[in-house]
């Protein structure tokens, strides 16, 4: 009777992990697509902009740290600040560049089970792209 | 004995799920990055127009840069070769393939298939396009461009139905 007590504990304390782990996976999912519309709104303002304006850079840091609990310092923003414009012929040197990295905090949710730091249970989401300006050059 | 393996079951067939739930999040991600792509494609492609046209009032794209952004915009939304055929970074697997229409103010259109003209027909407003690929109608009533992506089959987990990855975008100029 014992025995099966163990076990019986045992086997659930290891089935606890999975759906601590569908929930974190869920949520970093939900935190990714979010992200992406974030970005997506930013980069739609820097085209008409021409550039990613102050303002625009601060409300992305802002969205982002609040919707994945970070510090808004964590965020990584690498983007173009000087003026593109928007040309009669394809060129890339006009393109509007934009690098978004944001900190997962979480990625296994019981990291302590499996033997994993908390420094190798992190990692950053990246966005990388470019977009055309629409900024005429008056 | 009958506790392990239950247990041993029923961790199983949780991997299963969650496995299949990460690969389908994923799908559902790279879709919506497909369509972002699609909408960067279309809107650049429509930056570019005849400038001496326009200033008679007419809107008359300039498909050759448009299809050099739209390949463009392929290759890094993508991460394609310059032969749109999937790097080792890509998440689709298959040669992406588009179409572009060049809806004009000359009342022509031009349609692009890879990078080729492959037709040129008259139209008038209110004609209806019809999207080769995805099928969806719609009525065309100003100058636009009209993209289609077809990034192929995606194998899904557990021999489950591939799925397919195409997504369409236009870009118009309405006048008020």
């Amino acid at each position: 009777m014992l025995k099966q007590l163990i076990v019986g504990v045992a086997m659930l304390v290891i089935m606890m992990a999975m759906p601590f782990q569908y929930a974190l996976d869920q949520k970093n999912h939900a935190n990714i697509t979010q992200l992406y519309f974030y970005v997506n709104n930013a980069k739609e303002q820097a085209k008409s902009d021409g550039r990613f304006t102050d303002a625009n850079i601060q409300q992305l840091r802002v969205n982002i740290s609040q919707k994945f609990g970070v510090q808004p310092g964590e965020v990584v923003i690498d983007v173009t600040r000087t003026p593109k414009y928007r040309t009669t012929e394809f060129d890339e040197r006009e393109l509007i560049s934009y690098k978004i990295a944001v900190p997962i905090n979480k990625i296994i949710a019981s990291p302590r089970f499996f033997n994993i730091s908390d420094a190798d249970n992190k990692g950053y989401y990246i966005i990388e792209n470019t977009t055309t300006s629409e900024k005429v050059l008056r | 004995m009958k506790q392990l393996l239950l247990g041993v079951a029923l961790t199983i067939f949780f991997l299963g799920f969650m496995l299949f739930t990460n690969h389908s999040n994923e799908y559902t991600r790279e879709i919506e990055k497909m369509k972002l792509a699609v909408d960067e494609c279309a809107a650049s492609a429509a930056l570019y127009y005849d400038e001496t046209a326009f200033t008679r009032g007419e809107k008359i794209y300039n498909a050759t840069e448009g299809i050099e952004a739209i390949e463009y915009f392929i290759k890094e939304y993508l991460h394609t070769d310059a032969s749109l055929t999937p790097n080792t970074t890509a998440y689709w697997e298959e040669q992406v393939e588009y179409y572009a229409y060049f809806y004009d103010d000359d009342l022509k259109c031009d349609v692009y298939k890879d990078g080729s003209r492959i037709n040129r027909f008259d139209f008038n407003y209110g004609d209806l396009y019809t999207d080769p690929l995805l099928g969806y109608i719609k009525s065309i009533g100003e100058p636009i461009v009209i993209v289609t992506i077809n990034a192929g089959m995606k194998d899904f987990i557990f021999n489950l139905t591939p799925k397919a990855g195409i997504r369409s975008s236009g870009y118009e100029y309405v006048t008020f």
